[in-house]
């Protein structure tokens, strides 16, 4: 529903941005298990992060038996971002058979490009089913640091490999150095200096900070730490409008300060919603850094994110679904030790991208923040 | 645990055992691949087994499987009953039967590992069943197989389910379970064979995706890391690898994959689909070592024949665009062989293209020839035509290409080219009457600039300046061009007109520097064409005769060189009415020179073009001219510059609407003539002049099959009384057959004999044996009884064979014409009429039986229709012959007036 009408406002731009964008409005990371997880070898001890009632049920409403996690808000897409949530869920579940099977469906449908990396859009009635065969970064660093954690939750070496090289062609080809700063390309095509003239043009909500840390030990020769501090520079400095808040799409420019890209609406939309949890998951709680959402979600919006328009400051949407709310609840308890709500902390599907969204972030409450979910 | 059964760590391989022979396909193909990537399993290839036992395992195995899957449809060639089935057989087949299930050794494999066996059986799957069995027996020596694979006692039924899910291609659910399995129970051992297949079968799934997305190089690692995906049983799987060698330009190694499947791989159809493939894909030389793997069948035939003919075919074609480009000598006599069975037509153009365009159009013509014989069309046409030019037989090019222009815009071109150049070029004495006449009409209805500009000059060159002057604004009108205002100047100079020279020179001069120069010599002699450099026309550059012109309102020579001759050919030949016209006054004439911007600013008193000849009654029917004429009808004007090709305008502006109907334009071969180049449609004056055709009778090109090349030559050199002369004792024997008859017929016609060329075509007719043949006698026939009057005998000759469009409404036309004279020399006015009513409906009014019809009613007495048709004509284009009928109407009223 919502996303469908994200995709709809985004018809506007260049298709291969609007490409891009598709596969950016769905969103965050995982628990926080890499702290938790370094000695799993064989059989893990952890206890999973999230519920088996929660995990059966997301199955049930988003997972073909193909391995798919399918994208219900978007014409039943799949994309390298669902893979890589799905792969990332079925390690925080403890759900190894699971993970087989989107592993499956991923490697044999996505994974089928000359570098390595997933091609991003996958169309069940088309034919050959990848509609363009771009990639889309959030989805490739998802999907590494699900194997990483799934090799090191049940020891399994062929997960990790896979991870390993995907992670160094990452670090070779979609992280370019602009000025001072560490950027994520977005795509492989599309979004750089020389393809167009406002680039790079970056996604902020694809830092996901947790999982760049992951690759430090995958593809050494990058420099992540550097990434990961440009993502928090980049979430400082691209502040727009009396919010403060960033826009999804955001052209880094030379020379330039940040600035919304052009082609692309000027919202702080679906996409910039993970950035919060993404910070949390990864463990950065400075309030300078999440105050903008917090005000905006938590003092203004009664405990709702919106999508805001940063030129005008209108709310174009309020957004109700539960897995958007607990967002907002997430940012409270990091904040302030809030609990979480309790018709939270129940997992009621929806559609993939809330629904996906809600269980990152109750798997980062369950791994990190315990105290925020009484009862 | 599950660690040892991770890909790459296998230590045994059946795929790769099946096949393997030291120093065999398998080895090299997989270490081109191995080369091609990096670090791979390849060196754990096993050593080669010995083939026999291989052999004797896979009929063993082969009759188990016949009888597992015979029991399970019940339909196995054996009387019912299992246990008869495991009675017979060799020793070998006890020891893998006989025993109990019961009866398994404690170090047998698991219940686990026999359902690898019990699938593979299900599945009929003899060769993965063959394989793991032998690989069970390896590991386990003393292990008897279960006794019967379908018997689900003993069986290991979650395993089972897995499998089950693989069989239907549900790979993730496999793994699902898999996994499930292996949480359930630590100590369960997923089996070995099933690991295997799963691998396989997602590399295979993995692979085939790339390659539908042109992820060439993923194919290849995914290839080298899954070297058990190159096997006969994945033939599409080798088949993607080699394709993506090819398109990474690692053609040995794609060579390499096509020639693993047909050393190793027997099913046919999938070899000659490799071949197939490889064609599309390989160099020729690789190509050529592909085939050598062809096995003979039983009937003696190559299997990879039908194929080969096909990578010929390409090949001739590729090189038939690309002169630069060869086919070797054997593979040409291979195609020809396979044309000359006629069984397809294109084989013999593609040959017919490819000797035309390697320097040798004599047998490119010949093969074009061939497959106009067999009824292919427009192409071979068009081959044909170009062929004969480059030949440097221009008159058969012209002849031909006038004949089928109305089949195809490429052949409209080459034939309003050819005239165009021909009559600008060197030699204005070979040029004809009938060349002329039937050139004008098409120029109309095409819109022609260039031919209306290269009529202009061929009437500026025979002295018939008000002729050249119509045509000159009329090719102006339809495009611009240096030359043709160039050309209008001089002949309004030559006309005396200065008014209208200096008219020119002030609209274009500015425009043109050729017109202008005109004008700073005006006192001077203008130069003739010949000699005149204008930049943008190749018309000025050649070097054309000039003749000397005894009248018109200047009397210069043009060109002293050329006097002797042209004082005796010249003024006959002007004044036979090759394109007579007479200087009209000024009123009538054009008088403004054609408006570069504005079109339509001519004058309303718009000039008339005319190029026909004039009607001659007192002459032969057989020198009759069947030009159109060209009519543009006062008061309109038509400097608009529409398309071409005869859009006959509402308002009045063209209304000729040309010659045969035009049908549907063949576009479809304008690819075909696009590579012919500048050489087909640029004027090439350098092109020496055909022999001067005086032909009355327009033929079918030269379609006459079968006949001797004695006959043929001469016909062809023009030597029609030695054509004659060669087949006069056959016919007198009676002994003269099909194409030498028809040839005979063509002959006799060139040499105005039509009673006894009718007499040969009906010999033709009947003794020919292809359709196209028969009716290119009826065809003959038709013309020769037209020509001796006979028309009653011609428009039976017509029916008798049906005749292609074209050709239908030629005989028509000429028919109903020679009818329209016949029966007005007669005196039969009425029936001229009808028979003139009758030709307009097939075929456009032209001037000179305009006037006919005129007369006609003129002797019925009348006047008043025949004063309007006169009065028409005039005004269509003012001529002698017009004006004088006219006067013949006003002297036959004037007693009558008097009366009153």
């Amino acid at each position: 529903m919502t996303l469908k009408r994200t995709l709809q406002r985004l018809t506007g731009p260049l298709l291969v941005f609007l490409v891009v964008a598709l596969s950016a409005s769905l969103a965050p990371g995982l628990s926080p298990t890499a702290h938790a997880q370094q000695s799993g070898v064989g059989i893990s001890a952890t206890a999973p992060s999230i519920t088996s009632d929660a995990w059966a049920a997301y199955r049930q409403n988003f997972l073909a038996p193909d391995g798919r996690i399918v994208d219900t808000g978007n014409g039943g897409i799949s994309h390298s971002e669902g893979q890589g949530y799905g792969l990332l869920l079925a390690v925080a579940a403890d759900d190894r058979a699971t993970f087989e099977q989107i592993w499956t469906f991923t490697l044999t449908q996505l994974l089928i490009r000359d570098d390595g990396l997933a091609a991003w859009k996958w169309v069940p009635d088309a034919d050959p089913h990848i509609a363009d065969i771009n990639t889309a970064t959030d989805g490739d660093i998802l999907i590494v640091w699900a194997l990483l954690k799934a090799s090191e939750r049940w020891g399994i070496d062929r997960y990790r490999d896979h991870a390993a090289k995907m992670a160094t062609t990452i670090g070779q080809t979609l992280i370019v150095q602009e000025g001072r700063m560490s950027l994520i390309l977005p795509g492989s095509q599309g979004f750089s200096a020389s393809e167009r003239p406002d680039g790079p043009v970056v996604n902020p909500s694809y830092w996901v900070f947790a999982a760049i840390n992951a690759m430090k030990g995958l593809a050494p020769q990058t420099d992540w730490s550097a990434v990961n501090a440009s993502g928090l520079t980049l979430l400082r400095e691209a502040r727009f409008g009396t919010y403060k808040l960033p826009t999804d799409w955001i052209s880094m420019q030379a020379g330039q300060p940040p600035r919304p890209a052009a082609g692309f609406d000027p919202v702080f939309g679906y996409n910039s919603i993970r950035i919060p949890l993404y910070l949390i998951q990864g463990g950065i709680t400075e309030i300078s850094l999440l105050e903008p959402y917090d005000k905006a979600w938590n003092q203004r919006g009664n405990g709702r994110p919106a999508v805001v328009n940063v030129e005008t400051d209108e709310i174009q949407q309020q957004l109700d679904d539960p897995g958007y709310r607990i967002q907002a609840a997430l940012i409270a308890c990091a904040l302030r030790g809030t609990p979480i709500p309790n018709d939270l902390q129940t997992f009621q599907p929806t559609d993939y991208y809330p629904s996906s969204l809600q269980l990152l972030a109750l798997s980062v409450l369950a791994e990190d923040y315990p105290r925020c979910l009484p009862g | 645990m599950s660690v040892g059964l991770e890909p790459g760590s296998d230590r045994w391989k059946p795929h790769a055992l099946r096949r393997a022979r030291s120093d065999s396909p398998t080895d090299r193909i997989l270490t081109g691949l191995r080369s091609a990537v990096a670090g791979d399993g390849f060196g754990t290839l096993p050593s080669s087994p010995s083939i026999r036992l291989k052999r004797r395992h896979h009929m063993m195995i082969g009759a188990a499987s016949a009888l597992v899957i015979g029991y399970l449809l019940n339909i196995g060639p054996w009387p019912q009953g299992t246990d008869k089935f495991l009675l017979p057989a060799g020793a070998q087949e006890q020891t893998l039967f006989s025993s109990q299930s019961g009866n398994r050794s404690s170090t047998g494999p698991s219940p686990a590992d026999e359902s690898a066996l019990r699938y593979f059986a299900r599945q009929g799957d003899v060769d993965r069943l063959e394989a793991e069995l032998r690989r069970l027996r390896a590991l386990y020596p003393d292990w008897d197989p279960p006794t019967n694979l379908l018997d689900p006692v003993g069986e290991d039924q979650q395993t089972q389910e897995i499998w089950d899910l693989f069989g239907e291609g549900r790979y993730s659910e496999a793994r699902e379970m898999l996994a499930q399995r292996q949480q359930r129970d630590p100590n369960w051992a997923p089996p070995t064979a099933l690991i295997n297949a799963l691998n396989e079968a997602e590399s295979r799934e993995r692979l085939t995706n790339a390659s539908k997305l042109e992820q060439w190089q993923a194919v290849i690692n995914i290839a080298s890391d899954n070297p058990e995906l190159l096997v006969c049983r994945n033939v599409d799987v080798l088949w993607r690898v080699a394709e993506a060698f090819a398109k990474t330009d690692r053609m040995q190694r794609a060579y390499d994959a096509y020639a693993y499947v047909l050393q190793n791989c027997e099913d046919t159809q999938e070899r000659i689909a490799t071949v197939e493939k490889a064609s599309q894909l390989l160099p020729e030389n690789l190509i050529d070592q592909l085939f050598q793997f062809g096995r003979t069948g039983a009937d003696g035939v190559n299997e990879f024949a039908s194929v080969e003919i096909n990578v010929i075919r390409r090949a001739v074609g590729k090189a038939a665009e690309d002169p630069t480009l060869t086919v070797p000598e054997t593979q040409l006599q291979t195609l020809a062989k396979e044309a000359a069975t006629g069984r397809d037509t294109n084989d013999a153009t593609l040959l017919g293209w490819y000797l035309y365009r390697h320097e040798n159009p004599q047998d490119g013509l010949e093969w074009f020839r061939f497959a106009l014989e067999r009824g292919h069309g427009v192409e071979a046409a068009q081959g044909f035509i170009l062929s004969l030019r480059a030949m440097g037989d221009e008159a058969r090019a012209r002849e031909a290409a006038y004949i089928w222009r109305n089949t195809s815009a490429n052949i409209m071109d080459i034939y309003l080219e050819a005239v165009a150049t021909f009559l600008t070029g060197k030699d204005l004495f070979a040029i004809d009457q009938e060349t002329v006449t039937r050139f004008a009409p098409v120029v109309v209805e095409q819109r022609d600039a260039n031919g209306a500009q290269a009529l202009a000059w061929y009437s500026y060159n025979t002295c018939q300046f008000q002729t050249a002057e119509d045509w000159f604004i009329t090719s102006a009108n339809w495009k611009p061009s240096e030359a043709a205002l160039f050309g209008l100047a001089l002949a309004r100079l030559r006309l005396g007109d200065t008014a209208g020279f200096d008219e020119v020179i002030a609209e274009w001069g500015p425009v043109y520097p050729a017109v202008a120069s005109l004008a700073t010599g005006t006192g001077d002699q203008p130069e003739a064409p010949s000699q005149s450099e204008s930049p943008d026309d190749s018309l000025l550059q050649s070097g054309v005769q000039q003749i000397q012109c005894g009248d018109v309102s200047d009397r210069e020579q043009v060109q002293a060189g050329t006097r002797d001759r042209s004082t005796t050919a010249t003024p006959r030949r002007t004044t036979a009415g090759v394109m007579q016209t007479t200087r009209t006054t000024t009123a009538t004439r054009a008088t403004g020179a054609p408006m570069r911007t504005q079109p339509t600013r001519r004058p309303a008193q718009t000039a008339t073009t005319t190029a026909s000849g004039a009607f001659r009654m007192e002459e032969e029917p057989a020198a009759f001219d069947m030009s159109g004429d060209v009519a543009a009808s006062a008061g309109t004007p038509y400097g608009d510059y529409r398309p071409r090709a005869g859009q006959a305008s509402s308002g009045g502006s063209i209304i000729y609407t040309g010659g045969a109907p035009n049908w549907g334009r063949d576009t479809s071969t304008a690819t075909v003539l696009a590579t012919g180049g500048p050489d087909v449609i640029a004027i090439n004056t350098d092109l020496p002049a055909g022999p001067a055709r005086t032909t009355s009778a327009p033929r079918l090109i030269d379609a006459y099959p079968g006949a001797t090349s004695s006959v043929r030559s001469a016909y062809a050199s023009g030597n029609y009384s030695r054509c004659v002369g060669l087949t006069e004792a056959a016919i007198k024997r009676g002994a003269i057959r099909g194409g030498d008859a028809l040839t005979r017929g063509w002959c006799l016609m060139e040499l105005k004999r039509p009673i006894e060329a009718a007499m040969a075509f009906e010999t033709a007719y009947s003794t020919s044996y292809s359709a196209e043949d028969i009716a290119d006698a009826a065809y003959g026939e038709t013309l020769a009884t037209a020509s001796k009057n006979l028309t009653n005998e011609a428009a039976v000759a017509a029916t008798k064979s049906p005749q292609p469009r074209t050709r239908r409404a030629e005989v028509s036309r000429e028919i109903l014409t020679q009818r329209a004279l016949a029966a007005y020399r007669d005196g039969k006015y009425a029936d001229a009429i009808m028979a003139l009513d009758e030709r307009s409906r097939v075929a456009p009014d032209q001037r000179d039986l305009m006037l006919l019809r005129g007369y006609a009613h003129y002797n019925l007495g009348q006047w008043n229709a025949a004063e309007q048709i006169f009065e028409a004509v005039d005004r269509a284009a003012s001529t002698p012959d017009s004006r004088s009928a006219l006067n013949v109407i006003r002297f036959a009223r004037e007693p009558q007036q008097r009366r009153y």
